[in-house]
C-alpha cells in the first residue's frame, strides 16, 4: 500500500500515527501499521558483525566478505556468487546491491523475495505493455463503477485500500465489488458477488470473459485496431479453451448463474478496475493469468482512463522500488533489459569493468544452484528464505552445504541467520533514510527518526563498503541522496521517451531538498496509456494468447486436497518483526489449518485439535479450524510461523517448487496435500515472564504477550509426575516457592502457578483434551502488581472467580477489544452497525482492519437473536 | 497430595480466655502470622488474620465486633477500624469486597485457655480406592489444602485445611448425592465460584 507514517518521539517510546497529508493513505494505518511502535524494541536485534560465530570489527568483517567473494569469483567465475535480497530494502539499498552484482561482479545473479509475490505481474506487464508499468492509481478505485478483486484478500492484506473502497462504496452504493477467490475471505463482506472458483482456474475464467465480451459487442474495435496487436489469435485461443458459459462454470466449479452475472456486470460497466494480488501471481501459470486479465482490458479499451484498468497490488513496502532499480535476475537496471544497446548504455553510465550479459538465476533456481554446488557464495539481505521459499527444507540443506553464506539483517535469530557464516547488523526501518515506491508508482521518503543501535549500519553502506574493498569504483556515496540522484539520472540517461520510467526531473537534488521531498507519483502528468501509446518498439500493446494450464501438481489418492497459503490480518511475513508485537499476536496467535468440515471428517480431523498436514515435500502440525471460508477440497495454512516461534509450522517446507515458466514465481497457492489427525496424549499451555525451554513438548508455539510469553503445547506421551514436570518446565526449583496447584488425576487435569513477590510469574495448564480455559483472562493477571485473594482462586480455574466477563479473543488489535465484549455490548445496547460498535467501544475506529470481522459478529448475533 | 497435608495438629496456646474482655479482640503471633482473636459473648471464640487487605494495615483485632443478617442468615463479623468493611469471623470472608477476604483459623477453648490451629474440615470418606477419584488443590503460601473424593460424579468425601468456608456446602453435596459432573473443574474452588460459572 505504501502508507504515510508519522513517528513522534515520546517519553517511553515512539508514537506512531498515520500521515493525514500522505496522498495514498490520507492518515489511515492498518493494524500492522498502528503497531509499528511495538516492533522497535531492541530485543533480539543483531548488533555486531561476526564471522563464524566470533565477533569482529566492521573492517574485519567487510574485508572478510570482500576477500572471500573475490577468491570464489577468481576460482569459479562470477556466476558462482549471488545476492538474494528483499522488498524490505529501500530503493537506494537495492540500487547499490544491483549495481555491485550486475555492473561490478558482472553477473545477474541477484534476485529478491519479490520473485515470490509479484514477478508474474512484472512479466505480464512487460509482455502486454513492453514495460513493467502499473497504469492505475488508488484514486481509480474510487472513480470506478466496478472493482473486481482477484486472488486478493484486500481486507486483511491491504486494509487501507479496502477502507478506501469501503468508504467509496458507502458514498456510492452503485459501485459494485466482485471478489474472485477460492476462499470466502473477510474481503467478501464488502462484495456484491463472490465467485469461489477452484484454485488455479483463473485463466479459464478470464478467457471466457474475453470471448463473452467479444461476442456481445463490447470490444472497443477502434482502440484494438489502432493500439494493439495479437487480438485475433488471442481471441481464437480464448474461445477454444472457454467455449461456453457452462464449460467455464464447470471448470471453475461455480454456478452458471453466478458466472453469467459477473460477465454481464463486467460487460456493461465501462469504468472497471481489475485488482489482483498473490492469488493470481503465485501460480505456475501466473503470468498467463495476468495477461488473461489484461487482455480483457485491452479488448474493451478500459485502460489509461480514469477509473479503469488492470491493477497489480503488491505485497511488500518496496517491491516496486526494487522493480524500478532492476533488482531482479531478469532485469538489468532502470526498466532496461539485456539487449546489447541497453547493456552498453548502462555499462557506459556506470563505467563498469564488465556488465551482466544475460539474465541470472531466479529465486528457486538460485537456491537449487546453491544446492548443486554451482553457486558457492550467497549474500542474503533482509529476508528469511528458510521460511519463505517453497520446498524450504531443501533451501535449508542448500545453505548448510554452501561454502559462504553472508546474512545482513536487523534480527539476530532467524531460521536463516542460524545458517550464516558471516552476520552483518543492518539498520531497521526507523533508523534508515531513503525512498520506497508503492503499487501506484508513488515514491515516498522514509526518514530516520532514531539512531541505529550497536554497530548496525544501513544496507547501502554495507554493500558499498564491500564493493570498495573488492576494488570497484563508483561506490563512494555521500549518502542516500547521492544514490537516489544517480538512480534518477540513470532512468533518464539517453531516454528519448522509449522508457516510461524516467524520474530525471528528480535528479540533482541537494541533501536538503531530498530530505524534504514530498510523496509523488512518477509519470503522473497525464495517465499512462491515455494516448494509446505503449512501450513495445511499435508503440502498441500486445494481446497474449493464454491457453490455460492446470496447476503443475494434480491432487491424487495419496494427496487428495489442495493446499493454499497466504497471510493473516495482523502478521507481515515470517514474524521476525511483527512477531514482536503483543497486539498483533493476539488476533490469531497460533498456526492453523483451515478446511471444510466434510474434508476434516473424511481425514479424521476435529476442529480445535491438532492435524498433521503433509505434502511430497514436507509436513507441519497445526490446529484445525473451520472458518466457513473454505470450499470442499481446499485447505489453507498461513505463511508466517517460523522455526523460532513454533516447533513445526513452516508452511514453506510443504510448498511445491514448481514455478511459472516466464516469471519464475512459485506456485504457493496449489500443492496437493494429505491431512490426518495428530494424536496427542495431552494439550496444554504455559505463560511465563521469561522464555521457557521447550524440551518437554512434542509440539509448541510461542506467542508474544505484553508482559509474558505464552506457549501452546501438546505432548505425545503421558506426564508421569506432573508436579516435577511443571516445576522443571516453569523453572521453579526452589523449595519454598509460592506454588499453587490443582490436580484431577483421573481426569488427566493438572494446573500449577508460580507466584513471586505476589506477582504471577508463570503458570501451566494441562488437559487430555483441547478444551483449556480462555487465555485472555489469564494474560490480564500478568499486568497486576499483586494478585488479590480472588485472583489466586481464579488463577487455577483459568477464569474470574466472580462473574466478571471474559473479554474473549481479540478482534480490534488497536484498542484491545475482545469478541465477547463486542457481542455482549451489541446485544445489550442493540447495536446494529460496526459504526455504532465503534462509538460504544472504540473498536474498529483506528485502523479499521477489524471492521469486516465486527460486521460478521453482528451478523452472527442477528442470526442467533432471531433464532432465540 | 500427601496425607501429611491433613495431619492432626493441636495448634498453639495463645493466652487464658479471661485475658480477653468479652466482645473484643486481641492480636497474637501464630506460626509467623499475625492473627486476630475475638471473644464473642462469654465463651465463643474466633480467629482470622489480623492484616486488613483494604487498608493494608494489621488492625482487624481492634475492630468492632457485631452481627449482621445477610440473606436471612446471621453472621458474626468484625468491622475494620479503618474503612469499616465487615469480615465474617467464621470464614474470613470480606462481605463488601470478597477479593479482600482473609484467612480464617480454628479457635477453641481448652481448660480455660484459648488455642488457635489451622481451620480444618472433614466430611465423608477420602480413602484411596479403585473407584474413587481424587481432586486436590494446594496453596501452601496461604496454608490452604483441599481434597475432594468423587465416586461416579458424586462427592463422597471432603477434607479442607486453611479455607473451610465451603465445608457446609460440600457436606450438603455429600448428603444429597448431587451429580457434580458439570462443575468438576470448579468444584474445589467453592460454591460461589461454581455459581458464577
Amino acid at each position: 500500500m505504501g502508507c504515510g507514517v508519522l513517528a513522534k518521539r515520546q517519553a517511553g517510546g515512539i508514537e506512531i500515527s498515520g500521515d493525514p497529508e500522505h496522498p495514498s493513505s490520507f492518515g489511515r494505518l492498518c493494524s500492522k501499521g498502528s503497531a509499528l511502535g511495538e516492533t522497535l524494541s531492541l530485543d533480539g536485534r543483531l548488533l555486531h558483525p561476526s564471522v563464524n560465530g566470533v565477533r569482529k570489527s566492521w573492517d574485519e568483517a567487510l574485508s572478510h566478505v570482500a576477500e572471500r567473494f573475490q577468491k570464489i569469483i577468481a576460482e569459479h567465475g562470477p556466476e558462482s556468487v549471488a545476492f538474494y535480497v528483499s522488498g524490505q530494502l529501500l530503493t537506494e539499498d537495492y540500487y547499490v546491491a544491483n549495481k555491485l552484482m550486475k555492473g561490478g561482479i558482472g553477473t545477474a545473479n541477484i534476485d529478491t523475495n519479490s520473485r515470490l509475490c509479484m514477478s508474474s505481474a512484472v512479466a505480464g506487464h512487460k509482455r502486454a505493455f513492453g514495460e513493467d508499468i502499473v497504469p492505475v492509481s488508488y484514486e481509480d478505485l474510487e472513480l470506478a463503477d466496478l472493482i473486481v478483486l482477484v486472488g486478493s484478500n484486500t481486507a486483511w492484506c491491504h486494509p487501507v485500500i479496502y477502507q478506501r473502497i469501503a468508504v467509496a462504496k458507502e458514498k456510492r452504493p452503485e459501485l459494485k465489488v466482485v471478489v474472485i477467490d477460492p476462499r470466502r475471505t473477510a474481503t467478501c463482506e464488502l462484495a456484491d458477488l463472490h465467485l469461489p472458483v477452484k484454485s488455479g482456474t483463473d485463466v479459464w475464467l478470464f478467457n471466457g470473459l474475453l470471448g463473452f465480451l467479444y461476442q456481445h459487442g463490447i470490444a472497443d474495435t477502434e482502440f484494438v485496431r489502432a493500439h494493439t496487436a495479437g487480438a485475433e489469435q488471442t481471441l481464437r485461443d480464448a474461445q477454444k479453451s472457454a467455449p461456453t458459459l457452462e464449460a467455464v462454470a464447470k471448470t471453475c466449479g461455480i454456478s452458471t448463474g453466478v458466472l453469467g452475472e459477473f460477465y454481464r456486470l463486467f460487460a456493461r460497466t465501462e469504468k472497471t478496475v481489475t485488482a489482483f494480488s498473490q492469488g493470481v501471481n503465485q501460480s505456475s501459470s501466473g503470468t498467463d493469468k495476468v495477461n488473461a486479465i489484461i487482455n480483457c482490458h485491452l479488448l474493451t479499451g478500459r485502460i489509461g482512463k480514469p477509473g479503469a484498468g488492470p491493477f497489480s497490488i503488491t505485497g511488500q513496502p518496496n517491491a516496486m522500488g526494487g522493480r524500478e532499480v532492476g533488482g531482479m535476475a531478469n532485469m538489468l537496471a532502470a526498466h532496461m533489459d539485456f539487449a546489447p544497446e541497453q547493456r552498453a548504455l548502462v555499462q557506459q553510465f556506470w563505467d563498469s569493468p564488465r556488465i551482466a550479459d544475460k539474465p541470472g538465476l531466479k529465486a528457486v533456481d538460485l537456491f537449487e544452484a546453491i544446492h548443486a554446488g554451482k553457486v558457492k557464495a550467497v549474500w542474503i539481505m533482509a529476508t528469511n528464505p528458510v521460511v519463505s521459499l517453497p520446498d524450504a527444507n531443501r533451501v535449508r540443506e542448500a545453505l548448510q552445504a554452501c561454502e559462504l553464506v553472508v546474512v545482513s539483517d536487523c534480527i539476530a535469530k532467524t531460521d536463516t541467520t542460524a545458517l550464516a557464516h558471516v552476520l552483518l547488523p543492518a539498520a531497521a526501518w526507523g533508523e534508515k533514510d531513503g525512498t520506497v515506491t508503492n503499487s501506484e508508482r508513488r515514491i515516498s521518503r522514509q526518514r530516520a527518526f532514531m539512531g541505529a543501535p550497536g554497530e548496525a549500519q544501513p544496507d547501502w553502506w554495507i554493500v558499498s563498503e564491500v564493493a570498495k574493498r573488492m576494488g570497484f569504483a563508483g561506490f563512494d556515496y555521500a549518502g542516500p541522496h547521492a544514490i537516489f540522484d544517480e538512480h534518477a539520472r540513470l532512468s533518464a540517461h539517453r531516454n528519448t521517451g522509449t522508457r516510461a520510467f524516467d524520474i530525471g526531473e528528480l535528479a540533482g537534488m541537494s541533501r536538503d531538498r531530498y530530505d524534504e521531498m514530498p510523496p509523488l507519483r512518477w509519470a503522473a502528468k497525464s495517465p499512462l496509456f491515455a494516448d494509446g501509446r505503449f512501450f513495445h518498439t511499435d508503440g502498441k500493446a500486445r494481446f497474449i494468447p493464454t491457453p490455460p494450464r492446470a496447476p503443475a501438481h494434480a491432487v491424487s489418492e495419496e494427496f487428495p486436497l489442495t493446499l493454499n497459503t497466504g497471510r493473516i490480518r495482523d502478521q507481515w511475513h515470517t514474524m521476525t518483526r511483527s512477531g514482536k508485537s503483543p497486539r498483533l499476536a493476539s488476533h490469531l496467535p497460533e498456526p492453523y489449518v483451515d478446511l471444510h468440515p466434510q474434508d476434516a471428517m473424511l481425514s479424521g480431523v476435529r476442529e480445535g485439535e491438532l492435524a498433521r498436514v503433509s505434502t511430497r515435500w514436507g509436513t507441519l502440525v497445526a490446529r484445525a479450524k473451520f472458518s466457513g471460508e473454505m470450499r470442499r477440497g481446499q485447505v489453507f495454512v498461513p505463511i508466517h510461523w517460523n522455526g523460532q516461534v513454533a516447533s513445526d509450522a513452516r508452511v514453506g517446507a510443504l510448498v511445491n517448487p514448481a514455478v511459472d515458466p516466464v516469471s519464475g514465481e512459485p506456485e504457493f497457492k496449489h500443492t496437493p496435500v494429505h491431512i490426518e489427525e495428530f494424536r496427542v496424549h495431552w494439550h496444554g499451555f504455559a505463560f511465563a515472564r521469561r522464555p521457557l525451554k521447550m524440551d518437554k513438548a512434542a509440539w509448541w508455539v510461542r506467542v508474544q504477550g505484553r508482559q509474558f510469553l505464552r506457549y501452546e503445547l501438546a505432548g505425545r506421551s503421558a506426564i508421569a509426575d506432573p508436579k516435577n514436570w511443571a516445576r522443571h518446565l516453569l523453572g521453579a526449583y526452589e523449595a519454598g516457592a509460592d506454588w499453587l496447584e490443582f490436580s484431577d488425576a483421573s481426569a488427566g487435569l493438572y494446573r500449577a502457578a508460580h507466584v513471586v513477590d505476589d506477582q504471577l510469574s508463570a503458570c501451566v495448564f494441562v488437559s487430555p483434551r483441547a478444551d483449556l480455559p480462555s487465555r485472555a483472562w489469564l494474560s490480564g493477571l500478568f499486568e497486576k502488581d499483586a494478585l488479590d485473594e480472588l485472583d489466586r482462586v481464579g488463577l487455577l480455574i483459568g477464569a474470574p472467580a466472580s462473574a466478571k466477563a471474559d473479554a474473549g479473543a481479540t478482534v480490534c488489535s488497536c484498542f484491545g477489544v475482545g469478541r465477547n465484549t463486542i457481542l455482549n455490548t451489541a446485544h445489550e445496547k442493540n447495536l446494529k452497525t460496526p459504526q455504532q460498535v465503534g462509538q460504544c467501544l472504540k473498536a474498529g475506529t483506528n485502523c479499521g482492519s477489524c471492521l469486516p470481522e465486527i460486521a460478521a459478529l453482528l451478523a452472527e448475533l442477528r442470526f442467533s437473536d432471531s433464532n432465540a | 497430595m500427601s496425607a501429611g497435608d491433613f495431619y492432626v495438629d493441636r495448634g498453639q496456646r495463645i493466652c487464658a480466655l479471661e485475658d480477653i474482655l468479652p466482645n473484643t479482640g486481641v492480636a497474637a503471633l501464630y506460626r509467623d502470622e499475625a492473627v486476630a482473636l475475638f471473644r464473642v459473648g462469654e465463651s465463643r471464640v474466633y480467629s482470622i488474620a489480623n492484616h486488613d487487605p483494604n487498608s493494608q494495615a494489621a488492625v482487624l483485632s481492634r475492630g468492632l465486633v457485631g452481627s449482621l443478617t445477610v440473606n436471612g442468615r446471621e453472621r458474626i463479623v468484625v468491622a475494620s477500624p479503618i474503612y469499616k468493611q465487615h469480615f465474617d469471623l467464621a470464614t474470613g470472608e470480606c462481605l463488601e469486597a470478597p477479593q479482600h477476604s482473609v484467612r480464617a483459623f480454628a479457635a477453641r477453648i481448652e481448660s480455660g485457655d484459648l488455642w488457635v490451629s489451622d481451620a480444618v474440615f472433614e466430611a465423608g470418606v477420602c480413602d484411596e480406592a479403585e473407584d474413587i477419584e481424587n481432586l486436590s488443590f494446594r496453596d501452601p503460601k496461604r496454608g490452604i489444602y483441599k481434597r475432594l473424593a468423587l465416586k461416579q460424579n458424586r462427592v463422597v468425601g471432603a477434607r479442607l485445611r486453611g479455607d473451610v468456608k465451603d465445608g457446609d456446602w460440600y457436606r450438603e453435596l455429600i448428603q444429597t448425592e448431587a451429580d457434580v459432573s458439570g462443575l468438576r473443574s470448579r468444584l474445589l474452588f467453592g460454591q460461589a465460584v461454581c455459581q458464577a460459572a
